[in-house]
């Protein structure tokens, strides 16, 4: 850790494949803190025995979107309790508007600082690279084209959202992962 | 017997907590093995209070003692830990203290759909504002001054009302008028009556 931000929340938005995973560790490495994504709850929670924690794993097998309160819920205690103190690098929230106006609430009424790096690249670079790394069933191409659709639908709501809060910064996804990494620690240092 | 989901809802001072106490007894004697989760976030926000130990926890007490509400997300959080936490398809669910607005609905009609709790009781306990005063100045809890009695009052009237009206209206759901002005055991004996459990 050897760097220092004003920054307590850090989300990473973009595209599938857009390098939010890669420029979320970097930020982690260099400035400490804790990761949170919602994709990590869902595989953490459906380990779990309870009642909650089997529902989660059949929605989980099954493919289905978790609920909106159970979203909103994670994000919530996430932020008021469990890593009150502590710097949180956010990948994968907000993704619906609805999500993005609770997040700025929070913020606000915590006092909290946060920004949000939206990275940017274009719907044929997703397919390119999501074909190139091929990581999981989610690269294949129906599933790619799926969540591009709830890009346009949804997320792209959530980032008009916080450019209206002067909390949004654009970043060229399409530059090499050490050209993102640098525009985004000028930003945060 | 099918699990209960009962909401309690009525202005300060109508007798909630005390009733949702009456009812969890009967329930616990009913069937020993059955879970009673009862979830009250007015008296989760004073435990929190009190605490003031962290950043969130003092803002709570800054908005309890100012009389203001808290955020929607606040009460959302702690109902949500607390269905996390203990729920489980046989216990019977008791709620206070939400939805206060129209707004916090479609969360908790989430979580319910996602619990399988379709059918739910609503306990409304119509009490006059004349009768919540005088209730309201005899028991002297630390947040209830004149203003913030009236505060709350008003919100009642406006933003709680409302919630009502969307249960009337609502598939699978019974709303029971319950007279809030009778004395403790009054109103116990009229919420078992309505629920069926005598």
């Amino acid at each position: 850790m050897e760097y220092k931000t004003k920054f307590q929340s850090i989300v990473l938005m973009g595209k599938i494949a857009s390098g939010k995973g890669t420029q979320a560790n970097a930020i982690l490495s260099h400035f400490g803190g804790v990761m949170y994504s919602n994709g990590n709850k869902v595989r953490e929670t459906a380990q779990l025995p309870s009642v909650f924690g089997k529902k989660m794993k059949d929605m989980y097998e099954g493919g289905y979107l978790i609920p909106e309160w159970i979203a909103s819920y994670w994000m919530t205690h996430a932020l008021v309790s469990q890593f009150e103190h502590e710097r949180v690098v956010f990948e994968a929230v907000a993704k619906k508007p609805n999500e993005a106006e609770l997040f700025h609430e929070i913020h606000e009424w915590l006092g909290r600082h946060y920004v949000v790096f939206n990275l940017e690249i274009s719907d044929d670079e997703v397919r390119a690279r999501s074909a190139a790394r091929a990581r999981d069933v989610v690269d294949a191409p129906k599933s790619v084209e799926k969540r591009l659709e709830e890009y346009h639908t949804y997320t792209e709501r959530s980032v008009e959202f916080f450019r209206t809060q002067g909390t949004l910064i654009d970043i060229d996804g399409s530059a090499t992962p050490e050209e993102v990494q640098a525009k985004i620690f000028t930003y945060l240092l | 017997m099918l699990p209960y989901t009962v909401i309690f809802i009525g202005p300060q001072g109508s007798g909630k907590g005390t009733q949702i106490e009456k009812l969890k007894t009967v329930l616990e004697k009913d069937d020993e093995r059955r879970r009673v989760v009862d979830i009250q976030t007015g008296r989760r926000f004073r435990s929190l209070a009190a605490k003031q130990e962290t950043f969130a926890e003092d803002k709570v007490a800054e908005t309890l003692n100012a009389g203001s509400l808290q955020p929607d997300f606040l009460s959302a959080v702690l109902w949500g830990q607390a269905m996390v936490d203990q729920l489980d398809p046989k216990s019977h669910l008791l709620i206070d203290g939400f939805p206060r607005t129209v707004a916090q609905i479609p969360d908790l009609e989430d979580a319910f759909h996602f619990f399988e709790r379709d059918v739910i009781h609503v306990i409304n306990l119509v009490t006059p504002e004349d009768v919540v005063r005088d209730r309201m100045h005899s028991r002297a809890r630390a947040d209830d001054t004149d203003n913030s009695i009236e505060e709350r009052l008003r919100w009642y009237r406006e933003d709680t009302l409302p919630v009502v009206d969307f249960y009337k209206k609502r598939a699978n759901t019974f709303v029971h008028d319950i007279d809030g002005t009778k004395d403790i055991d009054g109103v116990h004996a009229q919420i078992l009556t309505a629920l069926k459990l005598n």
